[in-house]
């Protein structure tokens, strides 16, 4: 790598003024606007009135399977599910959440590509999860990377970015609208956090769970850190045996 | 006499040297993860000793090589993933601090250049005694990163995400 040049710094600096600008009103706005839109969450074991919670409305079912699962925490069917959107795929194309959901169980990690420590470490944990249980003769679930940041993760770098850890990694971006709106009825954090030296590189704090989506696009599990692949695979393997 | 004075002076100054370089900083372990393409981040890690009496407080770095680093620190509570800055990090006298994934780390940020595995980045810590040199290699990390002791729990029944709220 190369030192840099003073006329190389202004040659990325001066263009960075207006996605820094663009950067820090996404930031104030998601930040202002970014609250849990749904104060019904229920409690893993309890149920509102005539709803199903899962495993036939066995609540000492799900207590069992609960008791099973090593660092993931089971949710019951009602909790949250994603909702009908679309978003971008990191081909720059419009993507409905039901197509890209529907039918599969789907491990989804929300970050951003700015994030240099947990979200490579994560993906790098996913990927090795995949592997696994490829090399192992089990079906892997599909494994989907939104961002909470889409003012600077386009779908270009979106696709750089989610390649690198494995090709079959799908990436998500979209509108900023549209990402607030389905991070905010999944109950997902995305706090913007601006920074002294430069406002093009600001931080966002985010959940850091990783969440498993059902077929039906219903969140029935949130994989807890710190992730490690074989966990994550047994607890898997544990709730496919028991909810499929 | 001046042959005996001249001697006992620069045995004074070897003594004097070698204490003050047994007292420098130790720092073992220097790597900084190879980044995906097209980001303009990366972290470094690495492990640094204080053997001097007092204690080492760590106030910033920079590189020639890299546009701006931050000293950050990753802490996961209530399932949220939050990085903050650091404008003061204390390594107390005989202790040793690991700057490693989900804890402590270099951030470092504006590369115009790509860093790929092989590469090596010259940084500059800056200390209460002076600056501290590291060669800090960038490596591919493997799949079996190190770990911090993160602080993570399930979220508890009553109220399974944490209130969302701006940090300054």
């Amino acid at each position: 790598m190369k030192e840099m040049s003073n006329s190389t710094k202004n040659s990325f600096l001066l263009p960075g003024l207006a996605i820094a600008a663009l950067g820090a009103a996404a930031g104030v706005f998601v930040a202002n606007n970014t609250k849990l839109s749904d104060d019904s969450a229920t409690s893993p074991f309890s149920s509102k009135a005539g709803q199903r919670v899962g495993l036939d409305d066995d609540s000492a079912a799900l207590k069992a399977l609960q008791a099973d699962l090593e660092r993931t925490l089971l949710l019951p069917e009602d909790y949250r599910s994603v909702p009908d959107s679309t978003l971008s795929d990191v081909h720059g194309q419009p993507i409905t959440t039901a197509a890209l959901l529907d039918g599969k169980w789907t491990l989804m990690f929300f970050g951003y590509t700015f994030c240099p420590d947990v979200c490579p470490v994560t993906l790098q944990v996913m990927n090795e999860v995949v592997s696994k249980m490829e090399a192992n003769g089990d079906e892997p679930m599909q494994v989907v990377f939104v961002t909470v940041d889409p003012v600077r993760d386009t779908a270009e770098r979106m696709k750089d970015y989610v390649s690198y850890f494995n090709s079959d990694f799908i990436g998500i971006t979209g509108e900023l609208d549209a990402i607030q709106k389905l991070t905010r009825s999944l109950g997902v954090i995305a706090s913007f956090t601006a920074s002294k030296d430069n406002p093009e590189n600001y931080i966002v704090d985010h959940t850091a769970s990783m969440l498993l989506v059902s077929p039906d696009r219903r969140i029935r599990a949130k994989f807890a850190g710190p992730h490690e692949a074989d966990t994550i695979i047994d607890d898997y393997l544990t709730l496919m045996a028991a909810l499929n | 006499m001046k042959h005996y004075s001249t001697t006992v002076i620069a045995l004074y100054l070897s003594l004097f040297s070698l204490t003050a370089l047994a007292e420098m900083p130790m720092i073992s372990d220097a790597r900084i993860n190879q980044p995906p393409p097209g980001t303009a981040v990366a972290a470094g890690f690495f492990t640094i000793s204080n053997p001097g009496d007092e204690p080492l407080i760590i106030t910033g770095a920079s590189s020639d090589m890299i546009g701006k680093i931050e000293v950050h620190l990753t802490t996961v509570v209530d399932d949220v993933a939050r990085m903050k800055e650091q404008m003061e990090v204390v390594i107390e006298p005989g202790a040793s601090l690991k700057f490693e994934h989900g804890s402590y780390h270099l951030m470092l940020m504006r590369m115009d250049n790509a860093l790929v595995a092989g590469d090596s980045i010259a940084i500059s810590l800056d200390t209460n005694v002076g600056p501290v040199a590291i060669n800090m290699p960038v490596v591919k990390p493997g799949m079996s990163m190190p770990k911090a002791e993160l602080e993570m729990k399930i979220p508890d029944s009553e109220h399974d995400m944490a209130t969302p709220k701006i940090t300054d």
